[in-house]
């Protein structure tokens, strides 16, 4: 029945269960397939106990959460969850697929099994810098993130951040104002569910203008325990990660650490000594981080860092009008052949012929009757 | 006094002449039958001599041998009824004897004295000489499709002693109807989305390319297999007689008209036994449904479904295009020229569970992709997935192409094939490719390049080369064949994605 779903399709099953983060999502893929994976689980649901247990000795967690996995996936409709994902034009795709951003992740612990995005996923291409800090900030750091992020937006480097009120946003207005490199946000939630509701017109803006990332699935509730995690994606996207203020144990000290703990440079902006909301900021330069005092020391810092080598033009050859379109047709989550000639109208023999175009130019990938988009930030520098 | 005259029975799909003989002679009263018959055809006796009762006849009251020549055949069925009648009233002197020698006769006998109609009496009649031929009336058109006999329908027993006498003229040979006009039966335009299948199908027609639809229930397998018969051309006349003759010998409905011109489409339950689809029968030898699809399409749904034997047992005639059934007593070669379209699930589950929620345990999974044997799977040029439409096709689309637009295109392909002395491009044999199928650099290059990274086996690049060759037939496009070919070739045989995706979890399933 769900033989005509890509594998893809049971990753975004898996991480749609209750208390699924990137760790168990992580140990629930290294089991096998995510289509065995998810066979598994709706067969001891619809089970009795006795395949329960030996389902609990497979999965390596606690039995109460494995029996609420079972009843959830029983009631789980894969293919519509999947085709929500598609109607709402979220291009996905898994650690293996074509377009997994792999330079960003090679030195994470624990990297996403899947990564979810509204807007352009070619805005990972090329030098990318996280501008990070407190929900709580003052005038002075809301005025410093909305320049820096102009700046570095001006100076052809993308921004990466979080999407969240405060320091976040302004530097996400920043990116916007100054129409330069576009806007990376990283969210906590599911692609579709704005938070805060304040920036609902923000978050918008950011996916028309540039890339919207998460690794939870549509619908997901912005979860407290999701941000941490959250924050180590940010690490990974930033060549360079700049602290504008955060408070002594605020979440963009631990995006800071999550970035030194990788080898990431990291930079801090001073604040006044007697204000709370810099405090983190002084503990890092205490730590030894660098400061920041304007956008050329962050360039700086960026300038030794591999982020700057990398390409950020098109190397690959022109795709030609029609081979434009297969590419329209195909978008971001893996199809088959009958769905790109549906969606094209052409003959299958022009479609297969641009189809083989296209993956001999690195624009598709094609693996066991599935054809999927291959990212330009993919390309090694 | 001795009488003779001739009849024919039925051996497979090909008719016995038999000669009836028949002594009435001194001695005890009795009536025996000699030569062969088996039981069905000993019940001659009851019905032959009611049927001359009723018919205001005598039945003689002596000693009465019948004897049905040649003697080393065994005859079976009802259609030496009539003849042995008349030999006896010949021999009993209450019909002229010559009148009798002269002409065959076929059927079966009611009580009443009624001539009914028998299976197979195109065979019979084929296999007679010539000259005048009575038959039951309800056989008269079918008697008429071989030719070069005067057909006599008759009703009774009755009109044929008078007829015979002299006493009333020659019944009239039978009017043929012109053919009807085109029956329609579903047509492609009915089918919305699935590019990919109504592809495969047209490329099946015009090149006689066996087909493998894989696809989730409710994804139109069945509904895309029943519209092959449409798009392909109408019989030949040897075609349609020899379809039409397998059809009369099975007891199959036949057109108005008599001649089958419409290929055939047989669908079989996949709990259908070896004998009900191969054909045969312990003594009387009936034609199977690989033989009654011969000239059209057999379609197997649910192919893994079908025992292991069935399966394997088509293998040979796919290969040779008949069927030879031996047994103790009786030994029959029968056409089985079909157009082989299976379809199957991607795992067994189906539609059990709910959608995207396939029940399916990996051990399940192995012993559903057991059951198709790689030497059966490789006799399939076309394997296709075929996923459920996605729904905005089945409402908005437009309705797809007709028919009668494909069958225009079948056509001309198949016209193609001929023209180089092939009845289809997939009968191409192994020593031909090269020169029949010649490559561009292009479309070599391509194809070595797939080879090399495993995407095409040795074996499947002849397939893949006579595949190209039908798709470049489908586009009036002259040999060498370019890359747009041969890549197609290769997307319309892919390893189907549901039992690939079966394979990782059991290995190597579909030869590619």
């Amino acid at each position: 029945m769900d033989a005509d779903l890509p594998d893809e399709a049971f990753l975004l099953a898996l991480a749609s269960l209750p208390m699924v983060g990137p760790a168990r999502l992580a140990r629930l893929v290294a089991l096998g397939s995510p289509r065995r994976t998810w066979r598994r689980l709706v067969r001891a649901g619809g089970a009795h106990e006795v395949s329960q247990r030996a389902l609990t000795a497979a999965f390596p967690t606690p039995s109460g959460l494995v029996a609420s996995w079972a009843s959830a996936a029983v009631l789980f409709d894969v293919r519509d969850c999947w085709r929500r994902h598609g109607d709402a034009g979220v291009g996905l795709c898994s650690r293996w697929a074509p377009a997994w951003p792999a330079e960003a992740f090679v030195d994470e612990p624990v990297p996403p099994e899947l990564l979810l995005w509204r807007g352009d996923i070619d805005a990972l291409a090329g030098a990318r810098v996280a501008v990070v800090g407190t929900r709580s900030c003052t005038r002075y750091g809301l005025e410093l993130a909305y320049e820096l992020g102009g700046d570095l937006a001006r100076h052809g480097v993308a921004v990466v951040s979080g999407l969240a009120a405060g320091i976040d946003a302004a530097v996400h207005r920043g990116v916007i104002d100054s129409g330069g490199a576009p806007p990376i946000a990283v969210v906590g939630s599911g692609p579709d569910v704005v938070y805060p509701r304040r920036n609902a017109g923000l978050w918008d803006q950011v996916v028309a203008n540039g890339l919207l990332v998460t690794e939870a699935p549509m619908g997901t509730r912005p979860e407290a325990w999701r941000f941490p995690q959250r924050n180590r994606i940010i690490a990974a996207l930033g060549d360079v990660v700049v602290v504008v203020e955060s408070h002594k144990r605020g979440g963009a000290v631990i995006t800071a650490r999550h970035a030194m703990a990788r080898g990431r440079s990291v930079v801090a902006m001073p604040g006044s000594l007697r204000s709370p909301a810099s405090q983190g900021c002084h503990d890092l330069i205490a730590d030894g981080v660098g400061v920041c005092r304007d956008t050329d020391d962050v360039l700086l810092a960026l300038g030794m860092s591999p982020g700057a080598r990398r390409r950020a033009s098109e190397d690959r050859c022109q795709p030609g009008e029609r081979g434009q379109q297969v590419l329209d047709a195909v978008g971001w989550q893996p199809v088959t052949l009958d769905a790109v000639v549906g969606a094209t109208g052409l003959p299958l023999a022009d479609v297969v012929v641009l189809v083989d175009d296209l993956v001999a130019a690195r624009w598709l990938a094609h693996s066991g009757g599935w054809i999927q988009r291959v990212a330009r930030s993919n390309m090694s520098p | 006094m001795l009488a003779t005259t001739s009849s024919a029975s039925l051996v497979g799909t090909d008719g016995l002449a038999v000669t009836v003989e028949a002594h009435v002679g001194p001695g005890l009263p009795g009536f025996t039958v000699v030569g062969l018959p088996d039981t069905s055809c000993r019940e001659v006796r009851d019905r032959a001599r009611a049927a001359t009762l009723c018919s205001g006849l005598k039945w003689p009251n002596q000693r009465t041998t019948v004897n049905l020549a040649p003697s080393a055949e065994r005859k079976v069925g009802s259609s030496l009824d009539l003849a042995v009648a008349m030999v006896v009233l010949a021999a009993s002197g209450q019909v002229p004897l010559d009148a009798v020698a002269e002409v065959a006769m076929i059927g079966e006998l009611g009580l009443d004295g009624s001539v009914r109609p028998v299976p197979g009496v195109v065979a019979m009649v084929a296999a007679l000489g010539g000259g005048r031929v009575i038959v039951p009336a309800g056989s008269a058109i079918e008697a008429s499709l071989p030719g070069g006999h005067q057909v006599v329908p008759v009703d009774t027993l009755a009109e044929i002693v008078a007829v015979l006498r002299g006493r009333i003229r020659w019944p009239k040979p039978p009017v043929i109807p012109g053919p009807q006009a085109g029956s329609g039966g579903p047509d492609l335009a009915d089918v919305r989305g699935n590019p990919v299948a109504r592809r495969a199908l047209e490329v099946a027609a015009a090149g006689g390319h066996n087909l493998l639809m894989v696809g989730p229930p409710g994804s139109g397998k069945t509904m895309l297999a029943e519209r092959l018969v449409s798009v392909l051309p109408p019989l030949d006349d040897a075609t349609a007689l020899e379809v039409t003759r397998v059809h009369s010998a099975a007891g199959q409905r036949l057109p108005v008209s008599g001649l089958i011109r419409r290929p055939p489409l047989r669908a079989p339950h996949h709990g259908a036994s070896g004998v009900a689809v191969i054909g045969g029968g312990s003594h009387h030898v009936r034609p199977g449904e690989i033989s009654l699809a011969s000239g059209g399409v057999l379609f197997l749904d649910e192919l893994p479904e079908f025992s292991a034997a069935v399966l394997d047992a088509l293998r040979t005639p796919l290969e040779e295009g008949v069927v030879r059934i031996a047994r103790a007593h009786v030994r029959a070669t029968m056409p089985a020229r079909f157009l082989l379209v299976a379809a199957m699930n991607p795992c067994p589950c189906g539609a059990a569970g709910g959608p995207g929620q396939c029940r399916c345990t990996p051990a399940a999974l192995a012993r559903y992709a057991r059951r198709l044997s790689g030497p059966l799977l490789d006799r399939f040029d076309l394997q296709i997935m075929v996923p459920v439409p996605d729904p905005a096709a089945l409402f908005d689309a437009a309705a797809g192409e007709s028919s009668a637009a494909v069958a225009a295109r079948v056509a001309d392909a198949r016209r193609r094939a001929r023209d180089r002395g092939l009845v289809c491009n997939a009968r191409i044999d192994g020593a031909a490719v090269d020169e029949l199928a010649p490559l561009d650099d292009d479309a070599r290059a391509t194809l070595q390049q797939a080879v090399a990274s495993h995407r095409l086996s040795a074996r499947g690049l002849r397939r893949v080369r006579t595949l190209a060759l039908t798709l470049a037939d489908l586009s009036c496009h002259e040999p060498p064949l370019g890359r747009i070919h041969v890549l197609e070739a290769m997307a319309l045989r892919q390893a189907p994605v549901g039992v690939a995706a079966g394979s990782a979890d059991t290995g190597n399933v579909v030869a590619s």
